[in-house]
């Protein structure tokens, strides 16, 4: 009678495990207290584990049956290369068998590779009408795509209030990119009433996201107190997260901060790094040098080694800062007298007199043995 | 964009009386290639169908085509090879022998991985369902499938297929087996097949 009850699962996921079917104790329990399982599917199992042979292997069959989560899986396994050769025209393949099975997942990276023209010819009418139907199916990047093609107004129709409305949806499923985007339009006022607040809120949750651009958004915000309290601390701070993301923008901005010592402390060194940084990708900035003239040359000097390195640390700097502080308690004594050190080695004697000296001038490069 | 006819030779053909119905059949509307199969033949009786059938159909502006063996088709001079057993080894050779003049394809598809592995081997299409006998139910879908995502042309092969029901599938090519051979006039039911295949959109 159980196994009547467990064999349809098991042909449903498309393989036979007999030990399974014999059943046990454990197994008859485990069903009496959580009802019947649900199938296993044994081939996103083996991805999940890093298996993607196996899970090939296994998600085949399955696929030419035209199970659509298994030739999602396989277009997966394909599109990112993961243990066969990457593979854009299958991936593309089996992409659109699932999304003709009605997966909207495969729908949406269909349309992404027909938006970029990768394993198939470029095109974004194609692309749209794959973004729309994996938006209708509720998936949440595909209305993120969607809502910018309505702004964009070329491959459908130019409606910015379908746009905020479809922004929105997704910007409420956490997407990051929709948070800021959605909380700009809310800034703008653009398909909807504007409303700063709102608009401040999400731009703060993208930045809480990682997203370097509403970081700066967010920062400039804070510092001009629109829509949110003013605080040029945590204006600082953010622009300091954003630079290092290597955002220009939060580069040049935090080395004006750190210049004039507003909202952070002062520090013309540190100012000088982001400067360099920020003109590397491009920006200069006359006021920005104006604020750094009167910088030492030692400082500048150091500002410019550690941009170079950035964002890893100089070696001239790094053998003085790693050497590790030993703390707690003594090491146990040596059992030969005659291998012990003569005196006792402090790792790094002169942690407190060396970065005063570095800072007000001197001898920094130099280093005595 | 009209898909073009691919016609297939009759399983068995009476030797004697074949070349020339061929050849009526041919006179008619243009057709993009011509399949010689090979049916019950021995190799010297293909042989000699093949030679026959080369000379006839690219006097008519007909690519001819030979079932599997490249090098009888680079012998007689044939265009290229439809390669339907041997697998991935077997389409590598055909294309090793015969490319770049000639032309290879692929037939006897199995399953949607075969298609797209063979498919990847530099072929000039890939033909779904079966040179002739009863429709493969599985095959306009796949050849749907295949023509709406895959850059290299797909054949849709229906024995059975009825002039109405031509527009289906999208696939560049339409290959006519029996549905030619078993009327009544093979040459007016080809031309039937040619006027439904420019009405497709």
């Amino acid at each position: 009678m159980r196994d009547a009850r467990l064999l349809p699962a098991l042909a449903f996921a498309g393989m036979a495990l007999p030990a399974l079917a014999q059943g046990n104790v454990a197994d008859q329990i485990s069903d009496s207290v959580f009802g019947p399982r649900a199938p296993t599917d044994y081939a996103y199992g083996a991805y999940q584990r890093g298996y993607f042979l196996t899970a090939l292997e296994l998600a085949l069959p399955r696929a030419e049956q035209g199970d659509a989560a298994a030739q999602t899986l396989i277009a997966e396994i394909y599109a990112r290369g993961l243990g066969v050769a990457q593979n854009a025209e299958r991936a593309a393949g089996w992409y659109q068998l699932a999304s003709n099975n009605g997966d909207r997942l495969a729908t949406f990276e269909l349309g992404m590779l027909y938006q970029d023209g990768v394993g198939v010819p470029r095109n974004r009418q194609r692309a749209a009408e794959l973004f729309t139907a994996s938006a209708e199916a509720g998936y949440i990047p595909a209305k993120y795509n969607l809502a910018l093609l309505h702004v964009e107004g070329v491959y459908a129709d130019p409606n910015l209030t379908r746009a905020a409305e479809l922004m929105k949806e997704a910007a409420d499923a956490e997407l990051p990119e929709a948070l800021y985007d959605y909380g700009a339009m809310l800034l703008e006022g653009a398909g909807l009433a504007p409303d700063i607040e709102q608009g401040a809120d999400y731009i703060r949750r993208a930045a809480e996201a990682g997203l370097a651009d509403a970081q700066v958004d967010y920062a400039t915000l804070l510092y001009l107190g629109q829509g949110v309290e003013r605080d040029i601390e945590a204006a600082a701070s953010w622009y300091g997260v954003a630079a290092g993301q290597g955002n220009v923008v939060a580069q040049n901005r935090y080395a004006k901060l750190l210049a004039v010592g507003e909202g952070v402390t002062l520090d013309l060194e540190e100012a000088a790094m982001w400067r360099a940084l920020a003109r590397r990708q491009g920006l200069t900035d006359p006021d920005l040098d104006r604020l750094l003239v009167s910088i030492p040359a030692e400082a500048l000097e150091r500002a410019e080694e550690r941009a170079r390195f950035w964002p890893s640390t100089p070696p001239s700097i790094e053998t003085v800062a790693t050497v590790p502080t030993v703390v707690g308690p003594v090491l146990p004594s040596p059992t030969d007298a005659d291998n012990a050190p003569t005196q006792v080695v402090d790792p790094n004697p002169a942690t407190e007199d060396a970065p005063k000296t570095e800072t007000t001038g001197g001898s920094a490069e130099t280093q005595d043995p | 964009m009209a898909p073009q006819l691919y016609l297939i030779t009759p399983e068995n053909p009476q030797l004697e009386q074949f070349p020339r119905q061929l050849m009526g059949v041919l006179s008619g509307p243009e057709i993009a290639a011509l399949l010689v199969r090979r049916g019950a033949l021995d190799d010297a009786g293909y042989a000699a169908l093949a030679e026959r059938a080369i000379q006839i159909g690219q006097a008519a502006g007909a690519a001819v085509l030979l079932e599997d063996d490249g090098e009888l088709a680079r012998r007689l001079g044939a265009d290229g090879v439809h390669v339907t057993s041997g697998g991935t080894k077997a389409i590598r050779d055909a294309i090793a022998l015969l490319k770049p003049d000639g032309i290879v394809g692929v037939g006897n598809i199995r399953s949607r991985h075969d298609a797209m592995s063979f498919g990847e081997l530099d072929v000039d299409y890939v033909m779904f369902g079966p040179l002739g006998g009863t429709t493969d139910p599985a095959a306009a879908e796949l050849a749907t499938w295949w023509a709406e995502t895959f850059e290299v042309p797909a054949i849709h092969s229906d024995p059975q297929i009825q002039t109405a029901s031509l527009d289906l599938t999208g696939a560049e090519f339409i290959a006519l087996s029996d549905c030619i051979w078993s009327a009544s006039d093979p040459a007016s039911a080809l031309s039937a097949f040619d006027k439904a295949a420019r009405t497709v959109a």
